[in-house]
């Protein structure tokens, strides 16, 4: 062999030691510094805002997007959008977690049928995928059918053009489960129009809702809440909800009507009867009908006394705009589409059409495709009809399982393309996926209601090796000859839009608000003959009705990947990570069910294994279970890795299966309320996931409530008035017990003090907040603000389930059974007090927390040595304990939606409530370069602007003028355990019982 | 200078034997023991010790350091805490008593060390292990013409054994 | 008055020999039993870095209840160490005789309990590798810990405490080392020349070393009350119902010297039946702790009593909610526990039979000392778990993680008292002797 002398050695030596360096440079280099040419928009530190549409649910509010060195971190509504109005639903203030969710696809995949019958995917490129694409349409020519959601702009047309370049124009469906096809029937039947009209509840001072879930999904459920708030200001409005369930919704109004299930349409029309009788005003056609229906005629089938409807009947008849919202899914039964007819009837006898009922701004739903239709479909596909199935941002595999689609799709005969940028059911068994962009980092518009016309924006790159669904479509269609309009989705849109000038102006705004015209409407020919009968139900009349009813968290069970809002306790039930069925105590004790009971729930529809979960928000024999659940599971534990697992009751069931494939036969709509369940208890205890262990506040003053009456007696300070000035003596005399936060202030023996006083004597600010729990209605928007605005971290439900939640703010939900043995629920958002004398600042042996300068209530987690003294003393138990590190598991790129002002706080940690400081130093770094203090309203903590209750108000309490030192001095105001003397900043407003009429 | 040891069975010898030397004139007398006896320290009659004093100083030092920490502190940096004054006294007084107590104790514990051991390390040639054990050693220190002496004095107050230790 | 049936010691050179015959060359008994507690002190070990490592995950705590079976062992600990300086300290001002038997083993368990106590903290903290934010020491950053908080007090109060109790224990031990390092001929005589720092038990050395144990006791005593509430006002300060009496510190103490001396019983009755120490470990001996136990039982009694009372009586919702809770609710068997075992089960002993029945009071004393350590569980537990927010209440289970590290926390106090035994004299030689000297002198001046 040839020599090696000490140079050639030290070469090669060289040589592969650098080989061996390069091989190993396998992770992309991360700059220190993001940019090197720094594009001019974008300056670090400093966040741009960008306005955008929310495509979370198809309500399609304007939101603007706050990126900080071009990541989206924060999303709040935008001011001039007429939907959002500067706040976020629950829903939309997570949407960005779609966008960031690490288990996206992370470019096209091919199906696999395995030797085991199972189906699994590869990653296949995106040329492989495309050839895929065209070659099934070329050897289905015109059998491509488009199964599509809720497209109501350019989009829409744009994915026509597509169908009709494969030869299969028209076949297409917009498939949404809550499609108000009973709604749009019902319009049909009272006025002869399938629109749906603009319900003006903002303007509406009587309010009845037939198991209408306005506040959670139906119509715009956020502009809903909004309006509903407006419509409730310091005790004015008046609400009914007639239905099964006091769910969200419900609990926010003032009077709980739960005829037997099914009869609801009963008590509509039967209502419209009454007040037609009081106003005299009813239209001829209409007499006869409602001459058949009067209170007294269905108090028998509805099981509502006559006297309780002829009161409602005499405060619609004496309101000045009276507004019925017409039926929810969870009351969707086989009459839906007469059932909505009723509705409207009472609205037109009540004389609201044209006041709260307008038409003309419609609802742009004409498109969407009835539940009948997508059986039809199913059917096609069964028969060989449909070649190539498109399922884009759909999920008919989860939300209609009754007609069987996802069978159709599993056997293979249709090949199926899914545009999913997520995997689920549908995806889950597609031949081949190709996988959209999430709306974040999409173009699009969209017009949810006439004259809304809103753009969508990518607010960053696709974070993977994702396609917009259109342009993948023309692709596809050029591979074919066919012509279609040059250019990307983009091009397209700027074109729709007129071009770049006016494009780009609207994209500045978010959009284009036109004021359309209200259309007057008449009376349909046969309005005057519809007969009502109330839902048929199907099984053992002796079982309980099985009520299925829409999340509020996770819509239809799209959101259910986002860890967060599975995370955020449920607004009636308070249960996290999982599905319940939901019976009254009493109906529970009935069936030898106990809390935690694994039941068998089974009807026609199917059988799920489901926990039992008693309480005291429901109808007596209903069983109600949330759908949204049962989805493709993603591991909750995975940022924690190998730290306890999860047992099987955690994801919950999927709810629609439990919903036989019955029909309304006039709107083609699903009749969700058709059928009793049979429950079988198996006794396995499983274990129940919630926030609150009891409803029942104990008498300490927590969510107090006042009633109209009551209101004018009541003296400042929330101290107690006449009214109960002169129960207490006589309660003492009784020797009853007076809870300690009752009386004024000598009974309470509460030093008076100046929650202002609590900050240094030369600081212009002391910060404070007043919420009003009156206007609240427990969305639980405010939470999930807080988590992206703070780097709140996902537990999981093994830590969730023994309470390591990490929220700085929960809303604690009380009910009150009254005389009237009626269910007053009532909702107290509580987080940090910012106390003046904090209990929780002088225990802790590090100096790691104690009140500021401005009186803030600080804590320093680098500081915090994890004693937790702290939060056993804090009465108002507002700390959060970091028992793992759990931002540190949070998986790439999830971690880009963390909020860069916030510290992401490590393990052994106490951390709370900041009162967003990051926003106050923003704001006084700006007042302080224009040299001056900030002023009222500058600064709006995360929860305040998310609120779409606008129940919370922030500001500066040494400001005399700011809005919330006006608010802490009306009658209403009080502050809990303010006999602890804690010298609490944040006060509460009593909520108004509207109800009792003193 | 001459050590006469003598060996003693019982403390109550012991102290006779001291006794008897003293009014003889034996100035310069140590006695082992294997228990202390206040009977012998009587006897010696050599005061109360010195600790005492240091036992005092400590506690000063320690309570006045105890506060002064606490309070300079205080003010070293000053910041609200539970809405209480920055020099909490009453909170701190527990601090200040702890103090006192440690430093009381270590300085009680060093003067012990310095005195009992310290200085006392020398001239301990006539110990035997014994002395530890059950039998009470007598040592006096005089010129060889009073050696004599104290061996006839040892002896008649009941020694067992009498010797003398050159040193 | 020693019971007729116990060996008496003929001469002080017998004292000698019996006692130190303890620390003979060990059984293989001996050393499997070292090994065994060693070994358990090491899974505990592994369990205390799991935990530090992914943080306090793996233990049972939770919202609300921040505390558990840490502070829980913690205050149980404290609690036991109170035994020593109470019979070396108290007991020797008021002169009790039969003290001189039993102070030296009270006061190693002392030391080893005040040991582990102090380690409790730190294994409950969330980031133990910070704890030293709590020491005040001088850094360019001006940050100096909280005064005002109970927790440094602690911090001080248990240090000193530990100070206090180890220099008193080894000033007591100088004497008796001297004596080993006479007798013993093995490599050990070298450990005791230099622990016995010269000692010859001159009069000189004897009068400041009486001097030193005066002044020691006179300091301890004090101290040893004070301890003992400052750890109850780590409660008594807070907010929280249930914790925030003023009945904690004196409930605490008698608390806290209850289970000492039942600790004492129970360590010091295997030791006498192992080694023959029956001669000295006599009988009267146990009767008098059986007296201090019955004392210190019915003042914890009437305190569990009181508690109750004052719930009711106060009108006070959230406290009369908490006592409901603590009586009646989720954990109402460790509450009816305690009460058993430290009310009911030392009742027997205002029998003199029973007090003299060595079997009956070392089964007495485990019961007591179950019974302790669920006091300060139910305090914790109940008083956390139902606080004023009814939206947060909840339930605390300890994980597997925390009650390993308990039961190492026992094991290791065995190991260092076994280790401990052969070491040094277990019973305190120069003062059995003087008090034999004492008993046959008739010189001037006695105790």
């Amino acid at each position: 062999m040839p020599e090696i002398d000490r140079r050639d050695f030290l070469k090669i030596v060289g040589m592969s030691a650098g080989a061996a360096a390069t091989v190993a440079c396998k992770e992309p280099i991360h700059h220190i510094i993001p940019y090197l040419n720094q594009p001019e928009e974008v300056v670090p530190g400093i966040a741009t805002y960008y306005n955008t549409t929310c495509r979370i649910c198809p309500a399609g509010c304007s939101v603007r997007v706050k990126t900080r060195e071009g990541r989206p971190i924060k999303v709040d509504g935008n001011p001039d959008g007429p939907l959002a109005r500067t706040h976020l639903c629950v829903r939309g203030e997570l949407g960005l977690m779609r966008t960031y969710d690490h288990t996206r696809f992370k470019g096209p995949m091919k199906r696999v049928d395995n030797p085991d019958g199972s189906i699994s995917h590869v990653a296949v490129s995106w040329d492989e995928g495309m050839t895929l694409l065209v070659d099934a349409l070329r050897a289905n020519p015109g059998k491509a059918f488009f199964l599509g959601g809720h497209e109501t702009g350019t989009a829409d047309a744009l994915i026509d053009q597509a169908l009709a370049a494969f030869g299969s124009a028209g076949q297409r469906l917009r498939f949404e489960p809550y499609a108000y096809e009973a709604l749009r029937s019902g319009d049909e039947l009272v006025f002869g129009t399938r629109a749906v009209p603009q319900f003006k509840i903002g303007e509406a001072d009587v309010l009845i809702a037939f198991g209408t879930d306005f506040l959670e999904t139906w119509l715009s459920p956020l502009a809903n809440q909004i309006d509903f708030s407006d419509a409730r200001r310091d005790g004015s409005g008046y609400a009914v909800f007639v239905g099964p369930r006091l769910g969200l919704s419900a609990a926010n109004t003032d009077q709980w009507l739960a005829p037997n299930p099914g009869t609801e349409v009963l008590v509509a029309i039967a209502l419209a009867s009454e007040v037609a009788r009081r106003k005299g005003t009813a239209p001829e056609a209409l007499r006869g009908v409602l001459a058949k229906y009067t209170a007294a005629s269905v108090a028998e089938r509805t099981g509502i006394a006559a006297s309780m409807l002829e009161k409602i009947a005499e405060r619609i008849a004496n309101a000045s705009a009276p507004l019925a919202l017409p039926p929810g899914v969870e009351v969707q039964g086989t009459n839906a589409a007469r059932f909505a007819a009723a509705v409207q009837i009472l609205n037109v006898v009540a004389g609201s059409v044209g006041k709260t009922v307008v038409f003309g701004a419609d609802h742009n739903l004409a498109k969407l495709a009835r539940f009948q239709d997508l059986s039809e479909l199913a059917g096609k596909m069964r028969g060989g009809e449909v070649g190539v199935l498109l399922v884009h941002d759909t999920n008919p595999a989860l939300t209609a399982p009754q007609v069987g689609i996802a069978d159709a799709i599993a056997s293979g005969k249709v090949f199926t393309v899914s545009f999913a940028s997520a995997p689920d059911e549908t995806s889950k068994l597609a031949n081949l996926v190709l996988p959209d962009h999430t709306a974040y980092e999409n173009w699009g518009d969209v017009e949810p209601v006439r004259g809304v016309k809103q753009l969508q924006q990518p607010m960053l790159r696709p974070l993977f090796d994702t396609r917009a669904t259109v342009d993948v479509l023309f692709d596809a269609s050029r591979a074919l000859g066919a012509s279609v309009p040059e250019g990307s989705l983009r091009d397209l849109l700027r074109a729709a839009w007129g071009g770049q000038a006016s494009f780009d102006a609207a994209l500045a705004r978010g959009g284009e608000w036109q004021s359309v015209a209200a259309t007057t409407v008449g009376l349909a020919a046969g309005a005057g003959s519809i007969d009502f009968e109330p839902s048929a139900l199907a099984g053992n009349a002796a079982d309980p009705v099985l009520v299925v009813y829409p999340s509020h968290h996770l819509y239809d069970g799209r959101l259910a990947r986002v860890q967060a809002l599975q995370e955020i306790p449920d607004p009636v039930t308070k249960t996290m990570w999982g599905s319940y069925a939901e019976l009254h105590p009493e109906t529970a004790t009935a069936l030898g069910i106990e809390l935690g009971d694994v039941l068998v729930v089974s009807t026609e529809g199917g059988e799920v294994e489901i926990t039992a979960y008693p309480h005291t928000a429901i109808r007596h024999g209903v069983i109600a279970i949330q759908v949204g659940q049962g989805t493709v599971p993603r591991d909750p534990d995975a940022p924690l890795s190998g730290q306890g697992t999860w047992g099987r009751e955690v994801f919950g069931v999927n709810a629609f299966q439990l919903i036989p494939g019955k029909l309304d036969p006039e709107s083609g709509a699903l009749a969700w309320l058709s059928t009793h369940a049979t429950v079988k208890n198996t006794k396995v205890r499983a274990n129940v996931t919630r926030a609150q262990i009891t409803f029942d506040q104990e008498d300490r003053g927590f969510g107090r409530a006042i009633t109209l009456a009551a209101l004018p007696k009541l003296e400042p300070w929330g101290r107690v008035g006449e009214a109960e000035a002169r129960v207490r003596p006589q309660a003492e005399h009784d020797g009853h017990h007076v809870a300690p936060w009752q009386g004024d202030a000598e009974h309470l023996m509460i030093k008076q003090y100046d929650p202002a006083a609590d900050a240094h004597p030369d600081s212009p600010y002391r910060w404070g907040m007043s919420i009003d729990q009156d206007a609240c209605t427990g969305c639980n928007a405010c939470i999930a603000a807080c988590i992206t605005e703070n780097n709140l971290p996902v537990v999981g439900p093994t830590n969730v389930r023994i309470g390591r939640e990490m929220h700085w703010i929960r809303v604690e939900r009380f009910v009150e059974i009254t005389d009237e043995n009626e269910v007053d629920v009532r909702h107290t958002p509580m987080l940090c007090q910012h106390c003046g004398a904090a209990p929780c600042e002088s225990v802790c042996p590090a100096l790691a927390t104690y009140h500021s300068i401005e009186g803030l209530n600080v804590m320093v987690p680098n500081r915090c040595i994890g004693t937790r003294f702290c939060a056993n003393n804090c009465p108002y138990k507002a700390r959060r304990f970091n028992h793992w590190s759990y931002n540190w598991y949070v998986p790439e790129p999830e971690n880009l939606t963390l909020n860069p002002d916030v510290m992401v706080r490590a393990k052994g940690v106490m951390e709370k409530c900041t009162f967003c400081v990051q926003r106050i130093n923003g704001a006084k770094d700006v007042a302080k370069r224009e040299n001056r203090i900030v002023g009222d309203g500058e600064i709006q903590v995360a929860c305040a602007s998310a609120c779409p209750s606008n129940a919370i108000t922030f500001g500066n309490l040494r400001d005399p003028e700011s809005a919330v030192a006006k608010v802490r001095t009306i009658p209403r105001a009080y502050r809990i355990l303010e006999h602890l003397y804690t010298r609490p900043a944040v006060s509460y407003l009593m909520s108004i019982r509207r109800a009792e009429e003193a | 200078m001459a050590q006469v040891l003598g060996i003693l069975k019982t403390p109550d010898d012991t102290v006779s034997a001291i006794e008897s030397l003293k009014t003889a004139g034996f100035t310069e007398l140590e006695v082992y023991s294997p228990v202390p006896h206040h009977g012998i320290e009587d006897a010696l009659d050599r005061g109360p010790s010195i600790i005492r004093l240091f036992t005092l100083i400590g506690c000063l030092i320690g309570v006045s350091f105890g506060y002064f920490l606490q309070i300079w502190i205080a003010y070293d940096w000053p910041l609200v805490i539970g809405g209480k004054p920055f020099a909490s006294i009453p909170a701190y007084t527990i601090i200040g008593f702890e103090l006192n107590i440690l430093l009381g104790g270590l300085f009680t514990v060093l003067s012990l060390m310095f005195f009992g051991m310290w200085k006392t390390r020398k001239g301990h040639d006539a110990y035997q292990p014994g002395f530890s054990g059950d039998l009470f050693g007598c040592v006096v220190s005089c010129h060889g013409d009073q050696v004599a002496r104290a061996q006839d004095l040892l002896k008649r107050s009941g020694c067992t054994e009498v010797r003398v230790v050159e040193s | 008055m020693a019971a007729v049936t116990e060996p008496v010691p003929q001469t002080p050179d017998q004292i000698n020999d019996d006692i130190l015959r303890v620390l003979e060359p060990p059984t293989p008994l001996y050393v499997l039993g070292v090994l065994f507690c060693a070994t358990l002190v090491g899974v505990g070990l592994v369990a205390f870095l799991y935990q530090t490592y992914w943080g306090m995950g793996p233990t049972g705590l939770t919202h609300p209840v921040m505390w558990g079976v840490y502070i829980t062992t913690f205050v149980f600990w404290v609690g036991i160490a109170h035994a020593g300086t109470l019979i070396s300290a108290i007991l020797f001002l008021f002169r009790a005789k039969w003290r001189n038997a039993v102070n030296r083993g009270a006061e190693s368990m002392t030391v080893f309990a005040v040991l582990i106590a102090a380690m409790f903290p730190l294994i409950h903290i969330g980031r133990v590798y910070k704890f030293y934010f709590m020491v005040p020491y001088p850094n360019q950053r001006g940050l100096w810990p909280n005064f005002k908080s109970p927790l440094v007090w602690d911090l001080f109060a248990i240090n000193t405490y530990m100070i206090t109790s180890i220099m008193f224990f080894f000033v007591g031990l100088i004497p008796d080392l001297a004596a080993a390092r006479d007798r013993v001929r093995d490599w050990r005589r070298h450990l005791y020349r230099v622990l016995a720092l010269g000692w010859r038990g001159s009069s000189e050395q004897w009068r400041h070393w009486s001097r030193t144990v005066l002044h020691l006791s006179g300091l301890s005593t004090p101290l040893v009350l004070s301890v003992h509430s400052v750890v109850s006002w780590d409660f008594a300060t807070s907010l929280v119902p249930g914790w925030h009496t003023t009945i904690f510190a004196p409930y605490f103490v008698a608390g806290a010297i209850f289970s000492g001396v039942a600790m004492v019983i129970t360590v010091l009755v295997p030791v006498r039946k192992a080694f023959g120490l029956e001669a000295y470990l006599r009988k009267e001996h146990f009767d008098n702790m059986g007296k201090l136990i019955l004392l210190t039982s019915s003042i914890v009694g009437y305190s569990y009593g009181m508690e109750y009372f004052m719930a009711w009586y106060s009108a006070n919702p959230y406290e009369q909610m908490s006592f409901w809770f603590r009586g009646f609710g989720y954990h109402w068997t460790s509450t009816w526990i305690m009460i058993s075992c430290n009310v009911l089960s030392p009742l027997p002993l205002w029998f003199k039979w029973c007090r003299t029945n060595i079997a009956w009071m070392w089964v007495t004393s485990i019961f007591i000392n179950i019974g302790m350590w669920f006091e300060r569980y139910v305090i914790i537990m109940t008083g956390l778990s139902h606080e004023y927010d009814p939206a947060a209440w909840g339930y605390y289970v300890p994980s597997v993680v925390e009650l390993t590290i308990l039961v190492a926390s026992f094991a290791l106090f065995l190991t260092m008292f076994l280790i401990f035994l052969r070491l040094a004299p277990v019973i305190a030689l120069q003062e059995v002797k003087e008090l034999w000297y004492a008993d046959r002198s008739h010189a001037k001046g006695h105790h």
